[in-house]
C-alpha cells in the first residue's frame, strides 16, 4: 500500500513549501540591511536608487511583493540574480548537482562506516574492538563536521600535500562533460582519469561530513543490535545452528535498523545543512558556497530560491527516509 | 455468597475500533466491531467471570468498563450513575472505586521505580493522602495483605519473581479501597501453585474489602475457583452466563461445552489427545476467525472463482474483471456451454467453461466435483419473467422464478459451502436486484423471487460465518444488459457491477446497493418506502 | 543402549559478582527413543537452564561444573564449542515458549523455514521452497502457499507456534526440547498443538522432551516424566505410574494442588 502513502505525503508537501517561503520572504524583509546599497556604484543618485529600487519591485508592499514572486515561481521563474544578474533557476540549477554529489557521497559513506562499527562492535563485544568502536563514535560525535575540513586541508593539504585542497576538478584538466553530475556522468562515460581527479577533490570535504553522522549511525544501530541480539528469535537461530555473522547480519541487523533509520532522517538534515560550511572551506561549487555568497551579497531572489531548494531537498531526503523505514518493518508497511 | 446492592450495570455494550490495516487515502478510518450488545451486571462483593478466547473481546470489554476504550453504544452504570460519556474531568472520582490489575504486571510496573513509590502513587494522584508518613504506612499495612513483607518497599520490579509481581500488581489495585476490580489474565503464565496462592489472596481480598471482581480469563479453572457468575464471550457476542456452579455442571452451549473440554485435567486420559474431530475445524476456523475479525475481507488476486450465468451480461463482466484483476482461474458457467466459446479462446490459460443449469441438480452437483479449488461462488444466474401477480395467465412464471432465482441460488450454496471451508472460507455473492427490497406492480413475482434469495442470502450469511465465509448480497439498479432491455434509462453498465461488487468483497461489506438508483432507492426506503415504491412504479416499461 | 540423551550427575551454577548460587545439583535425565519425556517442575526449578544446557546456549555467566551429556555417543560437554555446534544443531531441534517471540518479525514465514532446509538437509532454493508448503501442510496451516509469504505478526498464536513446530520437525531432528510450548496459548488452542506434537511425534520417531510446569498438559502428552525439585530429580516414572502412584513427597504435594485447583466435578 505505498502508492497511497507516497501521494499522500506528496499532497503534504505543498503547504510545507508555501509556509517556508512565506517565513523567508518575510524574514528577508524585515531584517536590516539593503541589497541595493550593495549593487549601487558610489556617486549614484537618490534617482539612480529609487530607479533599481523600482526595478526590483522592492518599492511595493511586502503582501503584494510576495504575491508577484509566487505568481511568477508558480511559472518556474525565481527571477533575477541581484548580485549576478542571472536567472535563479539556472545559477542553481548549475551548482546542485555539486552539492547533490557529495552529500549522496558523505550519506553513502557515513551509512557503511557506521554500520561497519557497529557490526564490528556488536559482534566482539566486551571485546577490544568494541573499545576502539566506542572511542572512535566518541571522538566523532565531538568533533564538528567542519573542524575535520580544517583538521584535513591542514593535515593532507599542507602538511602531506597528497590531496587538493580547494574546488570539485583540476582546473587543467578541459571538460567536455554535458551534465553538471560529473562523477555520474565520467562513470557513465568511461573517463577514468576524470572520475579519478573527481573523486580526490571529493574525498576531503564528503568524510567530513560523513564523520559526524557515522558516529551517531554507529553509536544508535549497536544499542538496537545489542537489544536485538537478546531476542528469543536470535536465541532460535542460535539452536539452529547458523553461524554467528550469518545470525548478526540477516536476523539482527534488519530489526536493529528500524529505529536508526527512524533516527537518521533528522541526522541527514543535519548532513545537508553542514554541507554550506564544509563548501566554503573547500571552495567546492555547490549551493551551499553559493548560498554564504548570496547571503553576504544580500541577493533576495538567490536566497529564497536556495532556500526553496534546500527545503525540497529536506523533504526528498525524509521521503526516502520514510520509505526505508516503510520498507524496513513490515507491519508498517501495511498499513 | 454475598451479593448487596447493584454496582455496575453494562447495558446493551457496543463497541467499535478503527482498523487501521484497512484506511484508504481519504475519508475515514473503516471501523472493526469488537463488542455486540453485551449486558451485564456486577453487584458489590460478587465476582464476575468473562471468559473466552484470544480475540473473543473479553480484554476489550475490560478496558470499555474502565472507559479506557469510548463506548459506540449501550451505557455504563455505576452506582446509579451513568458515566458512559462522563468527561475525563468528571470520571476521576470513580477511577478510584474502579481499578484494574493487568495482564503482564512486568511491563505495567515502572522498572526504574521502587516498589514504594509504584504503589504510594495512586494515593497522591487520586487519593487525598497528605503526609509521606501516612502514605508510607498505608503501604505496608497493603504489602502485609497481599503476604509481601515490609523489605519488598526497596525493591525494584526486575528483583521479584512472577508471582511477587503480580502481588504487587493487586498491592496497587487495592491501595484507594477500590469497589470493583478488573482483573485481566492475571494468572495465565504462572505456575499452578502460585496461581492458587494468587487466587486464594484474592478470595480473601474480595471477601475482606467487600470487593467486586470481574475476572478474566481463557482458562475456565481458573474462573471456577474465584468466581460467582460467569460469561462466555465468543467474538464479541455472550455466548453463555449464568452462576458458575450452573455453567460447569449443566453448560448449554456447545461452545462453553468446548472450552471446558480443552482444559487439561492431570490425569490419564489416552483419547483426550485423539478429540472430536468435527470441534478440531470449528477450533481452525476460530482461530483463524480471530484474524478474520480484524481483517473480513475477500482477496480477489489469486482467487479461484466460480461464474453462474456467465455467458452475457454482468456475469460475462464478473469472469472479465476476476481475470483483469488477477484470479487463477474462472469457472465459467452457462446453460449453454457453446455460448462460452469466445469467453474461453480470449482467456484460455485462466477461464474454464461449465455446462451448468441452477435448476438442474445433476448439473450442480458435477460442477461441484470439478470445481474443487474454487474459493469464490458468484451467483449471477437468475431470470426475470415480468409478471404480476393475479393479472398473469398462469404461475408458470412465478414458479420459473422462484425455482430460478430462490431455489437455484440456494442449491449452488449448499453445493459449495462445504468446498469454500475446505479452501479456508472463502466468499459467496449472490446477484440480487434492488427489486429485492420493493414490491411492483406487474412483476411482483420477480420482486418476491428477489426478496426471498436475499433473506436466504442473510440466513446464509448467519450459518456460515462460522467457517469464515463472507456473504455478499449485491443489489443493483437498472443494468443495461439483455434482460432489461425494456427499461428506459440511465441504466448502469454491467461492467460497472463486477467492478463495485469486487471492490466490496475486498473491503469486508456485507450489502452493496450498486449504482446510484440503487443506493438512492435504498436510502428512501429507510425513510419512506411508499413513496419510493410509488415513484418506482411509475418508472417502470409499460 | 536405547537412550537418545543421557545426562548424568549434571551440575551447574550460576556467578553473578563472584557469588555463586547453584542451579542443578547431580541431575540424572534419561530420555528413551520415540518418547515424550516430561520434565516438570515450578519456575526457579531449573528446568530452563537444563535445556540450554542441553541445546549448548548456556548464557556466559553459567557454567557447567561436573557431569556429562551424553548424546549420539559423544559427551556434549566435553567437546569443542564449534564441534558441539554442529552436532546439537543438526539433530536438537526446539520448540520455545513464546511464538509471538521467536519468530523474526522482518522476515517472510516461508525464508525462516526455508533457510533452516537448506542449512541443515542441503536443499536448493527451489526444493525447499517446496518442502516448506509440504511443512506447512504437515502441521495443518491452511493455506500454506499464502502463508509462506506473510509476515509472523499477520498470523495469530496458534498459527505461529505451528510454524515453530514445522520448522522443529523439518530437520527430521533426534531431539526436540519442547519448552513450556503452550503456556502462552488458549487452552482450546494448547489443545491442538499438544494433538500436533503428539502426531508429528509419533509419526516421525523423534524423541521429545516436553518441559512443563503444568502437571495437566503433561498427564496428557508424555509417556514419562521426571519431576524437578530445587535442582534435582526428585522422581522418574512412566507417567501412568507417576498419575496413579506418585511416590516422592513433593510430587505428591503438586497433584494434588493441581487436581484441586482442575477439579471441575463436585462443586456443590
Amino acid at each position: 500500500m505505498s502508492f497511497p502513502f507516497l501521494l499522500r505525503r506528496l499532497v503534504l508537501v505543498i503547504p510545507t513549501l508555501i509556509g517556508v517561503s512565506i517565513i523567508v520572504f518575510v524574514l528577508l524583509r524585515v531584517v536590516p540591511g539593503d541589497p541595493i546599497m550593495m549593487m549601487i556604484p558610489p556617486g549614484a543618485t537618490e534617482d539612480d536608487i529609487d530607479h533599481l529600487r523600482q526595478l526590483y519591485g522592492l518599492d511595493k508592499p511586502i503582501l503584494e511583493q510576495y504575491l508577484v514572486w509566487f505568481s511568477e515561481v508558480l511559472k518556474g521563474d525565481f527571477g533575477t540574480s541581484i548580485s549576478l544578474r542571472q536567472d535563479v533557476v539556472e545559477l542553481i540549477l548549475s551548482r546542485l548537482p555539486a552539492t547533490i554529489e557529495l552529500a549522496v557521497a558523505a550519506m553513502f559513506i557515513s551509512v557503511i562506516l557506521g554500520t561497519s562499527l557497529a557490526l564490528i562492535g556488536t559482534f566482539w563485544s566486551n571485546q577490544w574492538p568494541e573499545t576502539i568502536v566506542d572511542g572512535f563514535t566518541g571522538l566523532n560525535q565531538a568533533i564538528p563536521d567542519f573542524l575535520w575540513g580544517l583538521i584535513f586541508i591542514l593535515a593532507f593539504g599542507v602538511l602531506w600535500p597528497l590531496l587538493p585542497v580547494s574546488g570539485r576538478i583540476d582546473p587543467r584538466i578541459n571538460l567536455d562533460l554535458v551534465s553538471q553530475f560529473y562523477i555520474v556522468e565520467s562513470l557513465i562515460r568511461g573517463e577514468f582519469s576524470v572520475f579519478l581527479t573527481l573523486i580526490k577533490h571529493m574525498i576531503m570535504p564528503a568524510i567530513a561530513l560523513a564523520l559526524p553522522l557515522t558516529a551517531v549511525i554507529a553509536r544508535s544501530l549497536k544499542a538496537s543490535l545489542r537489544e536485538t541480539m537478546t531476542q528469543d528469535y536470535i536465541r532460535m537461530a542460535q539452536v539452529k545452528g547458523f553461524g554467528p555473522w550469518r545470525i548478526l547480519i540477516v536476523e539482527a541487523l534488519r530489526n536493529a535498523m528500524i529505529p536508526t533509520v527512524a533516527l537518521s532522517g533528522v541526522q541527514f538534515n543535519f548532513l545537508l545543512g553542514g554541507t554550506v560550511l564544509i563548501e566554503r572551506i573547500f571552495s567546492y561549487p555547490g549551493i551551499g558556497n553559493m548560498s554564504i555568497g548570496a547571503v553576504i551579497d544580500r541577493d533576495l531572489p538567490l536566497i529564497q530560491g536556495l532556500i526553496i531548494t534546500f527545503a525540497i531537498l529536506f523533504i526528498v531526503t525524509n521521503l526516502v527516509i520514510d520509505m526505508s523505514y516503510r520498507t524496513l518493518n513490515p507491519r508498517v508497511r501495511n498499513e | 455468597m454475598m451479593s448487596g446492592s447493584k454496582l455496575l450495570e453494562v447495558q446493551n455494550l457496543q463497541l467499535a475500533l478503527p482498523d487501521r490495516s484497512r484506511s484508504r487515502l481519504f475519508g475515514q478510518v473503516p471501523e472493526t466491531k469488537i463488542l455486540t450488545d453485551i449486558s451485564l451486571v456486577i453487584n458489590e462483593g460478587e465476582s464476575l467471570g468473562i471468559v473466552g478466547e484470544s480475540g473473543s473481546g473479553k480484554t476489550s470489554l475490560g478496558r470499555t468498563i474502565l472507559r479506557l476504550h469510548e463506548p459506540t453504544g449501550g451505557k455504563l452504570i455505576f452506582q446509579g450513575k451513568d458515566i458512559t460519556h462522563l468527561s475525563e474531568k468528571h470520571l476521576k472520582s470513580f477511577r478510584k472505586d474502579i481499578q484494574m490489575i493487568f495482564q503482564d504486571p512486568q511491563s505495567s510496573l515502572n522498572p526504574r521505580h521502587q516498589i514504594r513509590v509504584i504503589l504510594s502513587q495512586p494515593l497522591s494522584t487520586l487519593g487525598h493522602v497528605e503526609s509521606k508518613a501516612e502514605a508510607d504506612r498505608i503501604t505496608r499495612v497493603v504489602l502485609e495483605r497481599v503476604g509481601l513483607s515490609h523489605d519488598f518497599r526497596k525493591r525494584y520490579p526486575h528483583e521479584l519473581s512472577g508471582g511477587e509481581r503480580q502481588r504487587i500488581g493487586i498491592a496497587r489495585a487495592i491501595m484507594l479501597r477500590p469497589k470493583l476490580i478488573v482483573a485481566d489474565e492475571i494468572v495465565s503464565g504462572l505456575d499452578v501453585s502460585t496461581q492458587a496462592r494468587i487466587l486464594n489472596l484474592l478470595q480473601g481480598l474480595k471477601r475482606d474489602l467487600n470487593l467486586a471482581l470481574i475476572f478474566i480469563s481463557h482458562d475456565l479453572a481458573v474462573v471456577r475457583h474465584l468466581c460467582d457468575r460467569l460469561l462466555v464471550l465468543r467474538n464479541g457476542e455472550v455466548v453463555e452466563s449464568g452462576k458458575v456452579r450452573r455453567i460447569f455442571r449443566s453448560p448449554k452451549s456447545a461452545y462453553t461445552k468446548h472450552l471446558l473440554s480443552a482444559v487439561p485435567l492431570p490425569k490419564i486420559e489416552p483419547d483426550w489427545l485423539i478429540g472430536n474431530p468435527s470441534m478440531d475445524s470449528s477450533e481452525m476456523s476460530n482461530e483463524l476467525g480471530e484474524k478474520r475479525t480484524m481483517e473480513n475481507k475477500f482477496e480477489v488476486s489469486n482467487c479461484t472463482a466460480i461464474v453462474t450465468g456467465a455467458n452475457r451480461g454482468i456475469g460475462r463482466e464478473f469472469v472479465e474483471a476476476l481475470v483483469g484483476q488477477g484470479a487463477q482461474k474462472v469457472y465459467a458457467c452457462a446453460r449453454n456451454i457453446d455460448s462460452l466459446d469466445d469467453l474461453v479462446t480470449k482467456h484460455s490459460d485462466k477461464v474454464q467453461a461449465i455446462k451448468l443449469d441452477i435448476t438442474n441438480d445433476e448439473d450442480i452437483a458435477n460442477a461441484a466435483d470439478s470445481c474443487t479449488d474454487i474459493n469464490l461462488l458468484i451467483n449471477n444466474a437468475g431470470i426475470n419473467r415480468l409478471q404480476a401477480f393475479i393479472a398473469a395467465d398462469s404461475m408458470s412464471g412465478a414458479q420459473e422464478e422462484m425455482q430460478t432465482n430462490y431455489f437455484g441460488t440456494l442449491s449452488m450454496c449448499r453445493a459449495f459451502a462445504p468446498i469454500l471451508r475446505k479452501n479456508g472460507g472463502g466468499a459467496i455473492v449472490n446477484i440480487l436486484s434492488i427489486l429485492a427490497r420493493v414490491n411492483l406492480p406487474l412483476m411482483g413475482s420477480l420482486c418476491a423471487s428477489k426478496s426471498a434469495a436475499l433473506s436466504m442470502t442473510q440466513g446464509v450469511r448467519a450459518e456460515l460465518t462460522k467457517q469464515g465465509t463472507a456473504v455478499l448480497a449485491v443489489m443493483p439498479g437498472a443494468v443495461d444488459t439483455d434482460m432489461s432491455r425494456d427499461f428506459p434509462p440511465p441504466k448502469m453498465p454491467p461492467a460497472q457491477v463486477a467492478k463495485d461488487t469486487l471492490s466490496a468483497l475486498q473491503s469486508g461489506e456485507e450489502e452493496l446497493y450498486c449504482g446510484d438508483m440503487a443506493s438512492g432507492v435504498a436510502q428512501g426506503l429507510a425513510g419512506d418506502p411508499k413513496a419510493v415504491e410509488k415513484e418506482f412504479a411509475g418508472y417502470l416499461p409499460g | 543402549m536405547n537412550a537418545v540423551l543421557d545426562v548424568q550427575n549434571l551440575y551447574l551454577g550460576v556467578s553473578q559478582k563472584r557469588h555463586y548460587s547453584p542451579i542443578l545439583n547431580g541431575v540424572n535425565l534419561e530420555i528413551q527413543r520415540s518418547q515424550i519425556h516430561g520434565l516438570v517442575g515450578e519456575s526457579g526449578a531449573g528446568k530452563s537452564m537444563l535445556a540450554k544446557a542441553i541445546l549448548g546456549i548456556l548464557p556466559s555467566s553459567t557454567t557447567i561444573d561436573k557431569g556429562y551429556i551424553h548424546f549420539k555417543g559423544n559427551d556434549l560437554v566435553g567437546m569443542p564449542r564449534y564441534e558441539r555446534r554442529q552436532l546439537a544443531s543438526r539433530h536438537i531441534a526446539m520448540i520455545p515458549q513464546d511464538p509471538m517471540t521467536s519468530l523474526n518479525p522482518v522476515r517472510r514465514v516461508g525464508n525462516q523455514l526455508g533457510d533452516v532446509l537448506r542449512l541443515h538437509m542441503k536443499l536448493n532454493r527451489t526444493l525447499a521452497q517446496e518442502r516448506v508448503l509440504e511443512l506447512l501442510n504437515d502441521v495443518q496451516i491452511r493455506d500454506p502457499k499464502r502463508v509462506v509469504h506473510q509476515y509472523p505478526f499477520e498470523l495469530s498464536g496458534g498459527m505461529r507456534q505451528r510454524v515453530l513446530i514445522a520448522m522443529a520437525f523439518s530437520c527430521k531432528p533426534e531431539l526436540i526440547i519442547a519448552d513450556e510450548p503452550t503456556t502462552a496459548l488458549d487452552v482450546t488452542v494448547q489443545r491442538q498443538i499438544l494433538q500436533l506434537i503428539k502426531q508429528l511425534q509419533s509419526e516421525t520417531g523423534t524423541s521429545v522432551l516436553f518441559i512443563s510446569h503444568d502437571l495437566g498438559v503433561i498427564a496428557k502428552i508424555c509417556d514419562h516424566v521426571s519431576i524437578l525439585h530445587t535442582g534435582n530429580v526428585v522422581e522418574m516414572q512412566s507417567a501412568v505410574n507417576l498419575f496413579q502412584n506418585p511416590r516422592h513427597e513433593y510430587t505428591q504435594n503438586l497433584l494434588e494442588i493441581t487436581s484441586h485447583y482442575y477439579r471441575f466435578e463436585n462443586t456443590d
